[in-house]
């Protein structure tokens, strides 16, 4: 039988519903515009995102990435998108970022994610197996859509609001 | 007990969440820099609010902060349009400080038994107190992104 998910899971998807109605509807160009005095894009963040789950679900269970090795050198810690030599395809990062959740939930039903390495995340913390990794991403997406409605505010777009 | 996942995530995220406001003086946390329309002290005051509005106020429970906190801090407000009776930046940092503390005896004392069900809109609904922590966890998230964001108008740095 099917594992039953966890509320990890349940909040996760709350995560997304909220992040996904600041950014549905974005054209290419405000995806990718870095404001004054900024050196992100909401492109940058929905990448670091995409790199940051897929890190802590699959890589950390003994799993093959999902998702491109390259967007790694474009999103991950410690990059920004004013060093991008060219931009991503928004569209490409995009569908890996809507696809990912449902193909999580899919293979933790089914089993998978049973092995999990110890992740230290803070001095005094650390994630032990898939559910709490994805509570932890929660966390870590809010913190993402914090930014994504600062830069909104920088380029004058309208926001739904935390 | 409520969900021991979330309430590890909700502590992990607070004590990151502290280590962006420990370092702050009052001018620093009530300072609204150019071309932002709060600043980080409204934010931890929403936050305080909220949590206590989700889980004690969703409960029948009463909200262990002062009421006339709750309009000054609600979504859309704005120190702008505070008056002179608005509480202290201390105050309001001591307060948040002391929250996870409060939240986490009465999640063991049960008290939250009463939980009103709540929509979110796109089909989604809170349907329990650890549903509710859930979002508590992200929110705070949101509002620590605008505090870091709002951190680096004011120059502090990381």
């Amino acid at each position: 039988m099917a594992k039953t998910l966890p509320l990890a899971f349940k909040t996760f998807r709350i995560t997304r519903f909220h992040l996904m109605r600041e950014v549905d509807g974005l054209s290419h160009e405000q995806l990718l515009t870095i404001p004054e005095g900024r050196e992100d894009n909401i492109l940058w963040n929905i990448g670091h995102l995409l790199c940051s789950i897929s890190r802590l679900t699959y890589v950390f269970s003994g799993y093959d990435l999902p998702i491109p090795e390259r967007y790694f050198g474009l999103f991950g810690k410690n990059t920004n998108a004013l060093d991008w030599e060219s931009n991503p395809d928004p569209d490409e990062v995009l569908t890996y970022f809507t696809e990912l959740p449902d193909k999580i939930e899919k293979d933790f039903a089914a089993g998978d994610f049973t092995e999990y390495k110890t992740l230290q995340i803070v001095p005094e913390d650390d994630i032990q197996n898939v559910e709490e990794a994805i509570a932890f991403h929660c966390f870590h997406e809010g913190l993402h859509i914090g930014k994504i409605l600062t830069l909104k505010e920088a380029m004058g777009l309208p926001v739904k609001g935390g | 007990m409520a969900s021991d996942v979330m309430v590890k995530t909700f502590l992990a995220g607070r004590g990151y969440f502290g280590s962006h406001l420990a370092d702050l003086s009052d001018e620093q946390l009530t300072t609204v820099p150019e071309g932002a329309h709060n600043n980080i002290m409204w934010n931890v005051g929403h936050i305080l609010m909220s949590n206590y509005g989700m889980l004690h106020g969703a409960s029948s429970v009463d909200v262990p902060a002062p009421a006339e906190w709750g309009p000054l801090f609600k979504g859309g407000s704005s120190p702008s349009d505070w008056g002179d009776d608005a509480p202290s930046a201390s105050e309001i940092m001591d307060a948040f400080n002391a929250q996870s503390d409060v939240i986490i005896a009465d999640l063991k004392a049960d008290k939250f038994g009463d939980f009103k069900p709540m929509d979110l809109g796109g089909g989604l609904q809170l349907n329990s107190v650890d549903e509710a922590l859930g979002f508590v966890v992200i929110h705070e998230g949101v509002h620590h992104g605008n505090v870091i964001s709002l951190r680096n108008l004011l120059g502090v740095g990381k």
